[in-house]
């Protein structure tokens, strides 16, 4: 069983000294990072089994150094180097796709509330200032097209794990972070939802305090027209959660003033 | 000590005073074009049309120079009727000599404001398919995968079929499998699209296409349509096929064989060989 107070880890820098090395499994990615003399190393491999649920640090890590750790990216000095390393969650880099469970209408005038579970990366940072060495998907999510047309449309990860009404239906995986849509039609007919996009990349990291990680809340209104004009992203909701990260992209016209495309379409 | 009479003298010599004007004139032209570059590089500010800037930039620069050099001159007295009369037969006569360089620098300028590709795009035109390097006003270069620079006169482009694989950020990639029409259609779409689900390089959506093509005399002809990042393509060419030989070994699907069989034959002794062989 999880005890998503774990994930509280992350909130500050580890400390590894020469020759110690961190084992880190987060859902199904298993990472090795090493303090080696004047250099770190940093190994990784991902199970891809969207259904782990795992979550163990190990610091330090008393296992033989695994082969892996010889085997894949080394960071060089010609000095010693510093001790701290951050490994800090961060949402994708491109916007997540999902189904919802069941095919869903949004009747005239109703708003819902729609949650989808995205997998997070992993950021790591050496020296101080920190610097980005390397950013790790937890889970290698295939691609998908999201748009109307071959034309017009991104190309985003897809998610297994399907979007839900009801928050109690997503199973709390420690390598996910939830995202609240809220979808809102103030058009004259029903809104049917095929698929549904969290813009990862404009999107903030928030731990709660029981250590799960969620993005801002993103609200969705189709207009009496009959298209989607205004996506709004509420950062206040979040007030009383731990900042992980900010967006990679700040918000663009695209998606503050998003067609009918963010819901694949509509009747 | 030179007396300040010896310059307002200076100055009232036609010469002086006609050298003075023309200067004046061409620093003016030349602040001018700078200006108006400099206006140019604002509306361009994105900067993501290097091309077009350059293009418009030396336009800008030829206009100002031909425009204040003409001024200059007129300003000493020269009959710009008789250098406009000459230029023409001039450019006439070049125009006539020049009539290929002249072709392609009209179909340069069509080609960078029409843009049917910029740099950087996957092209491919009269059979050379590689990465545009440059456009320039006479002439394209492209780099082919074999790392090959190839100079296409802009002439050619424009008068040739160009497709682009770039233009789009997702594209297909088309397959076509000959099988036996005792295959199990349903059992290969499934292998294939488990191929596409474990494949990085493919997208999950639009949906990939699988459709009989050909119902041939011994085999039928499916195509398989599967959509990938135009950036990737070839990443997903190279990737798919082998992964597509490997699961068609693993669950024996074997590509048809033509038999034919003759009515009356019987087993050839051996020192008989048949005429037909039975397989082809």
């Amino acid at each position: 069983m999880l005890d998503s107070q774990e994930l509280k880890v992350f909130r500050s820098p580890f400390f590894l000294e020469e020759g110690q090395i961190l084992f880190l499994r987060f859902g199904p990615l298993n990472l090795y990072i090493g303090h080696f003399f004047q250099e770190w190393r940093v190994s990784w491999y991902s199970t891809n089994d969207y259904l782990d649920n795992s979550f163990r640090l190990e610091l330090p890590f008393n296992g033989s150094v695994p082969e892996i750790l010889n085997s894949q990216v080394r960071y060089t000095y010609s000095r010693p180097c510093n001790s701290f390393i951050k490994v800090t969650p961060v949402l994708g880099d491109l916007p997540f796709v999902a189904k919802p469970t069941r095919p869903l209408m949004v009747l005239p005038g109703e708003t819902v509330k729609i949650f989808m579970s995205i997998p997070l990366f992993l950021r790591i940072e050496i020296e101080q200032p920190y610097a980005l060495v390397q950013e790790i998907p937890v889970i290698l999510s295939p691609r998908t097209w999201f748009g109307e047309t071959t034309i017009i449309g991104t190309v985003c990860y897809s998610t297994k794990i399907k979007a839900v009404l009801d928050k109690k239906e997503l199973v709390h995986r420690p390598y996910r972070a939830t995202s609240q849509l809220i979808i809102e039609n103030r058009g004259e007919d029903s809104l049917h939802v095929e698929r549904l996009k969290v813009p990862a990349p404009h999107l903030s990291l928030y731990q709660t305090e029981d250590g799960l990680f969620v993005t801002n809340v993103i609200h969705y209104i189709r207009d009496p027209s009959g298209s989607i004009k205004t996506v709004d992203v509420i950062t206040k909701d979040q007030d009383d959660h731990f900042f992980i990260t900010g967006p990679r992209q700040s918000p663009d016209p695209s998606i503050l003033n998003p067609i009918a495309y963010f819901f694949g379409h509509h009747d | 000590m030179i007396d300040s009479s010896f310059f307002a003298t200076l100055l009232e010599h036609a010469f002086v005073k006609q050298m003075s004007q023309a200067i004046f004139v061409l620093l003016a032209g030349y602040l001018l074009h700078k200006l108006v570059s400099l206006l140019v590089m604002l509306f361009y500010r994105d900067g993501k049309d290097l091309q077009r800037i350059f293009v418009v930039q030396k336009m800008i620069k030829y206009f100002f120079f031909v425009v204040t050099a003409l001024i200059a001159l007129k300003i000493f007295g020269v009959n710009l009727k008789v250098i406009l009369g000459a230029a023409g037969v001039l450019s006439l006569a070049v125009g006539f000599a020049a009539q290929t360089s002249v072709s392609n620098l009209i179909s340069g300028l069509f080609m960078i404001f029409e843009k049917p590709f910029v740099v950087g795009d996957i092209i491919e035109v009269t059979g050379v398919k590689g990465e545009v390097l440059s456009v320039d006003l006479l002439s394209m270069r492209i780099k082919t995968v074999d790392n090959l620079l190839i100079r296409v006169p802009n002439e050619v482009v424009m008068k040739a079929q160009v497709t682009n694989y770039s233009h789009f950020p997702i594209r297909r990639h088309d397959m076509t499998f000959s099988l036996a029409y005792t295959e199990d259609l349903d059992k290969v779409k499934k292998i294939l699209l488990e191929i596409v689900e474990n494949n990085q390089y493919c997208l999950e959506e639009p949906e990939p296409l699988f459709i009989v093509e050909k119902m041939g005399e011994y085999f039928m002809d499916v195509k398989f349509g599967v959509w990938g990042e135009s950036r990737l393509m070839l990443n997903l060419q190279s990737t798919f096929g082998e992964q597509v030989r490997i699961a068609f070994i693993k669950h024996k699907i074997v590509l048809p064989q033509r038999t034919i069989r003759i009515d009356g034959y019987q087993a050839a002794k051996s020192e008989d060989p048949p005429s037909i062989a039975p397989n082809q």
